[in-house]
């Protein structure tokens, strides 16, 4: 455990040199002395793990000296140790925020030495979760979500304006696009963020069971309710619940989600108590809702309450060069995790990745990567090494933009190369003359 | 963890009362003349946790009482006070000794 660093303020040098002595005792503890309020309110001191207060000081009562420190040092414990035994004073501190109070006697050093080794699990557990919450604020930043393409730009400037407030924000795209992700970027730069984010996918739960996966439910509200459990709303009290696939929600429980979001509150499974929750809500669909609300599939009333502030995640196909920094973070990534040396696309790899269609998006980018990296035994990944999943479908060779000339090559390499590059067999399924497709091999515009 | 028995640690707690001390017993005989019975009462609440670490019992509660007393403002207990001040004076030159038999 690293070192915990204690200051001691104790007017009473014996006093003060006792406790040293004692504290010291666990070479972990690190501690300093001050003998007066006037010393231990000096500027250009580090922020301590633990303070330990002598309520009696020449120069400061101790209560103004308490609310001092608790300003200055913000959640540092303070234990106040004091020569009286008065149940009023002690109950005054404890209320303005004082870890503990001890009385001077015999138990005060094994009682201070209890005290302050409860704080050291604590302020273990602590350093645990603001390295951990750090590591979310890093991972979620906007400035270190991967996309330089304008549309990503226009996205992260969206964000941007959807996390200051607790609109309701409803995140389309197609599968692989990245929704969740950017519903945990918009909760971590929010106000919500260091309150839950509870994601839920609605098409991931049995119908019968998400009412009460939503709400919760009470004992014995339904067989197998063996005790009260409370829903994903109230989990997300105070914080963001994410609601991905709402597409796939059933009709008859969209009418109770929609009194949920209007009236902030909400009634467990069996229950009659109403319960208030304060929750943001961002939802995510790669259906379009607004056809399903024509279909009959989704409800108006609740369509018009989630679209808020809509963010329409593009495909991968469509990010242009993002697809690159994309392969080579995925790529630096699973290297270093995996302990593997540092390796790199060659050009011809990185133009293959440029030339699919990415029908997995971002999800299918990171997946054909990871995969080139295991397969690739040198430090340099090789467009063979880049092997898609999706077997070439015809479709594929028309998924850009192009003249029909642009088709028409492809078409036909597509099919020279299904038939081993037999131009009679090609020529005779295309219906197109053997000499068109020897005079465009001739003039370069198909690559056999 | 090091270990609590500490020679060293004790004759320095010794010390350090024998050179604070004299100060505080200044302080109560001028509280007496001066007749400051809250000075004095704050003098023994103060000497009081170091003779309880030095476990010298008897003046413990003597300072106990003297404290009570002087937090109180009544009346200065003058011949508890010179008592108090008597027995500590031998304490100290007690440690004196065993201090400068260490030496």
């Amino acid at each position: 455990m690293s070192l915990i660093k204690i200051y001691v303020i104790e007017d009473d040098m014996f006093y003060a040199r006792y406790l040293k002595h004692h504290l010291s005792l666990n070479e972990d503890n690190e501690v300093e002395i001050f003998n007066s309020g006037k010393d231990i309110l000096k500027g250009g001191l580090d922020r301590p793990d633990i303070i330990t207060l002598d309520y009696s000081l020449p120069d400061i009562d101790g209560l103004t000296l308490l609310s001092d420190l608790q300003k200055r040092w913000k959640n540092v414990p303070i234990i106040v140790i004091s020569g009286q035994q008065e149940v009023s004073t002690a109950v005054k501190l404890l209320k303005k925020g004082a870890y503990d109070y001890i009385v001077k006697d015999d138990d005060t050093k094994d009682r201070l030495w209890a005290i302050i080794n409860r704080i050291r699990e604590n302020v273990g557990l602590r350093d645990q979760l603001e390295r951990l919450q750090a590591e979310v604020d890093a991972q979620y930043d906007f400035t270190k979500i991967i996309g330089n393409s304008p549309v990503m730009q226009r996205i992260f400037d969206m964000m941007k304006k959807g996390s200051r407030s607790n609109i309701t924000v409803s995140i389309t795209g197609e599968t692989g696009t990245g929704k969740e992700l950017a519903a945990k970027a918009l909760h971590y730069n929010s106000q919500r963020s260091d309150k839950p984010f509870v994601a839920v996918n609605i098409a991931a739960i049995p119908k019968e069971l998400i009412e009460s996966e939503l709400f919760g439910h009470e004992k014995g509200a339904f067989t197998g309710a063996v005790s009260t459990r409370k829903g994903k709303f109230e989990e997300a009290h105070k914080g963001t619940l994410f609601l991905d696939e709402i597409g796939e929600m059933d009709i008859n429980l969209q009418s109770k989600l929609l009194r949920a979001l209007q009236e902030r509150e909400i009634t467990r499974v069996g229950g009659n108590k109403v319960i208030q929750v304060d929750v943001r809500v961002i939802v995510a669909t790669h259906r379009n809702l607004s056809e399903e609300v024509k279909a009959g599939n989704f409800r108006e009333d609740l369509y018009y309450r989630l679209l808020g502030l809509p963010i329409e995640l593009p495909p991968l196909r469509d990010r242009g060069n993002d697809i690159l920094l994309l392969a080579k973070s995925f790529l630096e990534n699973f290297c270093a995790e995996n302990q593997m040396g540092a390796k790199r696309l060659s050009n011809a790899a990185q133009k293959k990745l440029l030339n699919y269609h990415w029908p997995g998006n971002v999800r299918e980018l990171r997946a054909i990567i990871e995969l080139a990296a295991v397969m690739t035994e040198g430090d340099v990944i090789e467009s063979d090494h880049v092997n898609f999943n999706n077997t070439e479908e015809i479709s594929d060779v028309v998924f850009e933009e192009g003249t029909l000339r642009d088709y028409t090559c492809k078409i036909i390499e597509y099919f020279l190369k299904k038939y081993d590059n037999n131009v009679v067999e090609v020529a005779k399924r295309l219906d197109v003359g053997k000499s068109t497709i020897y005079r465009m091999i001739k003039n370069d515009e198909i690559n056999v | 963890m090091r270990e609590e028995t500490d020679d060293a640690f004790v004759n320095e707690m010794l010390a350090l009362f024998v050179e604070t001390t004299p100060v505080a017993l200044e302080e109560i005989e001028l509280s007496m003349q001066n007749n400051q019975p809250k000075v004095l009462g704050d003098t023994m609440h103060r000497i009081k946790s170091s003779l309880r670490i030095l476990r010298i019992s008897n003046l413990v509660s003597m300072a106990q009482e003297l404290e009570d007393l002087g937090r109180k403002e009544g009346e200065i207990d003058v011949e508890k006070t010179n008592q108090f001040i008597k027995i500590l004076n031998a304490c100290l030159d007690q440690m004196r000794e065993e201090l400068d038999g260490d030496l």
